[in-house]
């Protein structure tokens, strides 16, 4: 029979394949052990820019941190610490004028000295740039290299988190000498690495080599640092199981197979999870006006369950805006809504609606898609039905800066006790999206503004106490960043960052 | 001939511009501010109209599409607004990794597929059994699932494998080799169970031609009569398939560009449609419709090659 004969095309594509199952099985397993030590971070999403002055904070912090020392750091329990600036202070009672020592003998990574002139000229050029972090240094007026060590900020108003924004892109000096156009992609900072522009691949490997010109070589152990951008979850993993890179963020659901997986997994604080109770007039939902029914609201959605259910019980629930740890935070408040139906039915009651209300939020694709449902039970026992708009996070941020709805639910990254208030409850606040100007909030925030110290904290942890009290917002629970880590390195536990900062890493052994 | 090619250039020519212009209304009035986007929600108002400004978002669609068009004609796609990087530039750094995985998954599904569809016409029987529900089984699973079960085999278990990760040619052909092993066997499957099965149908009812039993007549031998006669006769129908798969294995490698962390054209627009970054998206659409254009005749002149009656 003809039929039975064997074909050559057949043996062709036989030979093929077994060609490729030889290689696969022949070629082994990554051997990326190097004599100098490599540090392999993957992370969420790309870099858009290594200008400072036009970076935002977040996620391009991984990227930035190599090559740009700030001016201060901040460390992992949330203290400000010295890094370019070795200590720094107001000279003044009113708080509006900064002064800044810088260190001695520090040079940017093309060996220009970096005087007080560099540092100035820096300040200066972020204040001006108009960038998506201008505002961080919106109150400065004046910026004056003193001496060789002294750099003088003055303000037009106290600016409580002045501090607090030099540790981030606004306090990342830049090299005078740089040409400002080719920041974008060449950065040129006094950090510990510079970006190896040949071996890099912009959106897929960012590679970092020593800066021979590091003051403080020491405390970075690796030769190289590559950032692998990984966008997927489920590829981020893969990678760090398969040794491909040694550290990458997590989701919640993930952990448990991590673990399992033999990886370590270091948390950290991340933000809050809940609803924002905008409408605080009552202009789209009069019902909102009422206290009572923010109050039942909070009564109302069970925050344990929340837990549980959307970040499988990693993280804490609150009913505060501002971080744990931070002065405004006051753990005593977190016991002050337990889940209670029967009492949150009273006060809709006691609000005049015990028949209950409608109330418009929107229903974005991304966010915990298992939250809608469970609000929309939990309101409905209380007589709130809620009706869903269907949103779409490509929309981005301004659907929820606009005041299209009475009320949303969010994921905020708390920071700063300042910058969230001034973004969260101020009058002028861009997520205080119907601009409630409640007398109280107003007063406390311009006396934190005119105070330092223990006096500040105090009356941040009143600040924190009123808004709970006012339930302007419903916050269920600070939820926690994971990361893992494989066994080839040592990550020490981070706060208030999305990712650690590199200089947590060193190797294992 | 050379008329047939201007016809086809002449009707890419107006594709394209519809296409471009259709993805720049889509985007144009999609929800959102890109400038406010890029600024952050503490972006004071003034900074916020000068960068409309700069981003051309304060002229109507018409004179924005016309200002994309005339600059593209040009060669300049234009900058992206989130990354700052110029978008031919991505397009020329991210082009070659997707087209090497999708020409490869085509290659290799023609190849395949024509063997297995062949086999399976030629014996028929318990070997023709086999094949017909295992290729209905892998045409219906989907390409992300294949994916997945692959790096969690050869990757993750097997540790043989690389789980994700591109190697340029030029610097490392083994790894770069390894590292395309499993993108493209996963993107493969359905496209050679697709062509197996047109293939197998098409040799069968060859096969029952006269004159291949006349040419048996004459004694020729099988193997001449499955290469010669029934591979061209029946390869037209494989082809066609296999040109529809080509323009699907491109949308499908966005998945699997994914689940491998390749840096390819599919992770590229996904980033800019949901950043509704402009310039990268009409970058993008443009590519891929020259793309898939050149592919269409590409396998028009195929056709004509392989069955001179489609000439005149």
């Amino acid at each position: 029979m003809t039929q039975r004969k064997p074909l050559g095309l057949l043996a062709a594509a036989a030979a093929l394949a077994v060609a490729l199952a030889g290689c696969s099985a022949g070629s082994g397993t990554d051997k990326s052990a190097q004599p100098d030590r490599t540090l392999t971070i993957g992370m969420t999403s790309d870099v858009a820019t290594f200008d400072p002055a036009q970076s935002q904070v977040g996620g391009p912090n991984q990227y930035m941190l190599p090559v740009y020392d700030t001016l201060i750091r901040k460390d992992d329990d949330g203290k400000l610490v010295p890094m370019l600036a070795t200590s720094w202070k107001y000279t003044d009672s009113s708080n509006t004028v900064f002064e800044l020592t810088i260190r001695d003998g520090v040079k940017f990574s093309d060996g220009t000295p970096l005087t007080t002139e560099a540092v100035a000229a820096s300040l200066q050029r972020f204040r001006d740039g108009k960038g998506p972090r201008a505002t961080g240094l919106a109150y400065v007026t004046d910026i004056k290299a003193v001496d060789a060590k002294t750099v003088r900020l003055t303000l037009s108003a106290p600016d409580p988190a002045l501090a607090e924004n030099l540790t981030l892109v606004a306090g990342m000096i830049v090299n005078p000498k740089a040409d400002a156009a080719a920041l974008t992609s060449e950065p040129a900072g006094a950090g510990p690495y510079v970006l190896d522009t040949a071996d890099t691949r912009r959106g897929d490997v960012y590679v970092y080599k020593r800066n021979k010109n590091y003051y403080n070589a020491s405390a970075f152990p690796f030769a190289t640092l590559n950032i692998k951008v990984l966008t997927d979850p489920t590829a981020r993993l893969n990678a760090v199981k398969t040794g491909q890179v040694d550290a990458t963020y997590g989701l919640a659901p993930q952990v448990a197979e991590a673990k399992a997986s033999g990886l370590t997994v270091i948390t950290g604080a991340g933000g809050w999870q809940g609803l924002f109770l905008n409408d605080r007039l009552g202009a789209k939902a009069p019902a909102l006006a009422k206290v009572q029914v923010r109050q039942a609201i909070n009564y109302a959605i069970d925050r344990k369950a929340m837990l549980k259910a959307l970040a499988l019980d990693q993280g804490e629930i609150t009913t505060q805006i501002f971080a744990p740890g931070t002065p405004a935070y006051d753990k005593s408040l977190d016991d002050k809504y337990p889940f209670d139906p029967k009492k949150a039915k009273e006060l809709m009651a006691e609000a005049g609606y015990a028949d209950g209300f409608t109330l418009t939020m929107p229903q974005l694709d991304s966010l915990t898609p298992a939250a809608y449902p469970i609000i929309e039970q939990q309101l409905a026992d209380i007589g709130i039905t809620v009706k869903y708009v269907p949103a779409t996070a490509a929309a981005g941020v301004a659907q929820f800066t606009a005041d299209t709805y009475p009320a949303y639910m969010l994921v905020w990254g708390s920071s700063n006790n300042w910058l969230d208030a001034t973004q969260l409850i101020a009058p002028t606040a861009a997520f205080n999206t119907f601009h409630v100007a409640d007398p109280k909030i107003t007063g406390l925030m311009s006396q934190i503004q005119a105070s330092t110290g223990q006096k500040q904290d105090a009356l941040f942890k009143e600040l924190s106490a009123y808004v709970v009290d006012q339930a302007w917002f419903d916050p269920w629970y600070f939820n926690q960043n994971a990361m893992f880590v494989d066994s080839k390195v040592k990550l020490t536990p981070y706060n208030y960052a999305i990712m650690p900062p590199i200089y947590n890493y060193s190797p294992a052994d | 001939m050379l008329r047939f090619i201007a016809q086809r250039l002449g009707a890419a020519l107006v594709l394209i511009v519809v296409v471009s212009f259709v993805a720049f209304v889509l985007t144009w009035f999609s929800p959102g501010d890109p400038a406010l986007a890029i600024l952050g929600q503490a972006a004071s108002p003034a900074a916020l109209a000068a960068k409309r400004a700069e981003l051309g978002l304060d002229r109507n669609v018409f004179e924005a599409y016309f200002a994309w068009a005339q600059h593209a004609l040009t060669g300049d796609l234009g900058t992206s607004w989130f990354s700052n990087r110029p978008v031919s530039e991505s397009i020329a750094t991210r082009l070659p990794v997707t087209i090497t995985i999708a020409v490869t998954a085509v290659v290799l599904s023609g190849v395949l597929g024509a063997a297995i569809g062949l086999w399976a016409a030629a014996r028929r029987g318990a070997v023709d059994n086999a094949i017909r529900p295992l290729s209905v089984l892998g045409y219906a699973i989907p390409n992300f699932i294949v994916a997945i079960l692959l790096v969690t085999i050869f990757a993750i278990d097997l540790r043989v494998l690389p789980a994700t990760g591109w190697v340029d040619f030029s610097a490392d052909p083994g790894g770069w080799f390894r590292s395309i092993i499993l993108p493209v066997a996963a993107l493969s499957l359905a496209a050679v169970a697709a062509v197996a099965q047109q293939m197998r149908n098409a040799a069968i009812a060859t096969l029952q031609q006269d004159y291949i039993r006349t040419l048996r007549g004459r004694g020729l031998g099988g193997a001449s009569i499955y290469l010669k006669h029934v591979l061209r006769n029946s390869a037209p129908v494989a082809l066609t398939v296999l040109s529809l798969q080509f323009i699907g294995l491109l949308s499908g490698a966005v998945v699997i560009e994914y689940v491998f962390g390749l840096p390819g054209i599919g992770a590229l627009s996904v980033g800019a449609a949901v950043q509704q970054d402009q310039p990268v998206i009409q970058g993008v659409v443009v590519t891929v419709v020259i793309v898939v254009v050149v592919v269409n005749l590409l396998v028009d002149l195929a056709y004509t090659w392989l069955n001179p009656k489609v000439r005149s």
